[in-house]
């Protein structure tokens, strides 16, 4: 087992093929501790990455042993790594409800989830906020994501003639 | 449109490191929350040496016992209660002075760091693709302006991980950026100046254009020259579906800017002339290598082509037996044919 320390102090103890989804902490584990304090994320958050975590880890078999999980991260290192789409119908449906969160909620986890490394789960959230914008005019992202407009009228006259093509409609 | 999707972790984080220097002044220098983090490993390895220091000096006290004279607390400063805090502040101190150390001493640290100052708008040129932390074995990632290796995330106005406040866009709609399409991308340049930044300047969200529908339609030569040059002359794949705007001219005009091409589709173009691809891409492959390895032409050239394979062969084998470093070409290229 290993143990993680939430920034807000909250201790979560999570099996080992759990806390590897996280590449960094398998770098760590195979390097010291079995304690690992993660200061910069909060439990509330820690608690939701570790429920995406254990279903993935269910899910995916991943290499266990520490020398093979060390040849990996060596590797992994300075190949690259592809992002592989989710293809199991059954987990693809459970990470959809997964991300039924709002942006904020989003963004805590997707910043944790970098932090932590975890590459799928970086993928999921962001593929879901892409998703929320797609098709979307900028006063509306603007109000859905809490954003100031900060551009003089002449920056936005400017950027509205340079873009005309792609929204007026012909 | 699609972008490039970097193959590589949208934050490589490579926590064990071999330059521990390095390592604690990028971030550092960065100024990311991994920072206490960090701060806590260090502070958890100088409290030992510290309190290892304080056992050996008390134990130098058992010997001889001049302190024993004194009174406890002569000036009623309560220090055993305060030692704690008056520890606290000691790490706090060594850690600052070994950031500030390490800053100065690491050669490059401060090739970051110099970098970071002299970028004038705030936003690196290459990307904000990742943390990524100098590894000194890699010798890409010393030059810190290599693809998904430079550490360089951070908005005009230094948030990191600003948690969206104050009207600002969260690191996260930054980080999603890669999954947005063209016509997505371009209503987020509007939003405001850090996105604005963040769409114009990242050139490896523009590495690979797609333009389809609806803005296939709609796009032109002018247009699309400018879009391919925010790829900062890195396009490595173009694909035009049925573009009926799109011009030889205008092609070429790309194919001129934009040296470093390697797939090239333009199925359903319509205004673009076998005769002139050809000409095009001769001249192209004549400039560059590798050159295009791989070209869709679509259906509607195939008939065409046919004709022409059978009134004379001689432009088109010509112009594949010419590109002899891209077989790939042939290849496709025949298979549109057949």
């Amino acid at each position: 087992m290993i143990k993680l320390v939430s920034g807000d102090g909250a201790e979560f103890e999570v099996e080992e093929e759990v806390a590897f989804q996280s590449k960094i902490i398998k770098d760590i584990v195979a390097d010291a501790d079995d304690v690992i304090p993660l200061p910069t994320v909060s439990s509330k958050v820690l608690i939701q990455v570790i429920e995406y975590c254990r279903k993935h880890a269910a899910v995916n078999s991943f290499p266990l042993s520490p020398s093979s999980s060390a040849a990996a991260a060596a590797s992994s290192s300075s190949s690259i790594s592809y992002s592989k789409p989710v293809s199991d119908p059954a987990l693809r449906a459970w990470d959809n409800e997964f991300v039924k969160l709002n942006n904020s909620s989003l963004f805590d986890i997707v910043i944790a989830a970098n932090y932590l490394d975890i590459e799928e789960l970086v993928d999921l959230v962001l593929e879901t906020v892409a998703d929320r914008i797609k098709g979307k005019q900028a006063q509306e992202i603007r109000r859905q994501f809490n954003i100031e407009n900060d551009f003089t009228p002449e920056e936005e006259e400017a950027l509205r003639r340079e873009n005309s093509w792609a929204f007026q409609n012909n | 449109m699609a972008l490039n999707f970097s193959s590589r972790s949208m934050l490589p984080v490579p926590f064990v490191h071999s330059d521990n220097e390095s390592y604690l002044s990028v971030f550092e220098g960065s100024q990311i929350c991994v920072y206490p983090f960090l701060s806590g490993w260090e502070v958890v390895n100088a409290f030992d040496c510290v309190v290892g220091g304080n056992q050996s000096l008390s134990a130098i006290d058992d010997v001889c016992d001049p302190v024993d004279l004194l009174p406890d607390d002569p000036f009623g400063m309560e220090l055993n209660r305060n030692m704690g805090a008056a520890l606290d502040g000691l790490f706090k101190a060594s850690c600052r002075d070994f950031f500030g150390w390490s800053l100065v001493c690491s050669p490059e640290t401060q090739f970051n760091y110099d970098a970071r100052a002299e970028e004038l708008d705030g936003w690196p040129i290459e990307s904000f693709e990742g943390f990524s932390v100098h590894d000194s074995l890699d010798e890409e990632s010393e030059t810190g302006l290599i693809d998904g290796e430079s550490l360089n995330l951070y908005c005009e106005d230094n948030t990191h991980f600003s948690g969206g406040d104050e009207g600002l866009p969260h690191d996260g709609l930054i980080f999603s950026l890669r999954y947005m399409d063209l016509r997505d991308l371009l209503s987020l340049e509007r939003v405001c100046r850090p996105l604005r930044s963040a769409v114009r300047n990242d050139s490896l969200l523009w590495r690979s254009m797609l333009i389809d529908s609806p803005l296939s339609e709609k796009i032109t030569d002018d247009v699309l020259l400018q879009l391919t040059r925010r790829a900062q002359g890195n396009l490595q794949s173009l694909s035009l579906i049925g573009c009926p705007r799109i011009t030889d001219e205008g092609l070429k005009c790309v194919l001129d800017n934009n040296l470093s091409l390697k797939k090239l589709h333009i199925p359903g173009c319509v205004r673009l002339s076998l005769e002139s691809i050809i000409n095009i891409l001769k001249e192209y492959q004549s400039k560059c290598s590798p050159g295009i390895e791989q070209l869709k032409l679509g259906r509607l050239f195939s008939r065409v082509v046919k004709e022409e394979v059978l009134r004379n062969a001689e432009p088109v084998t010509f112009a594949l037996q010419d590109a002899s470093s891209v077989e790939n070409v042939s290849k496709t290229a025949g298979n549109a044919f057949a």
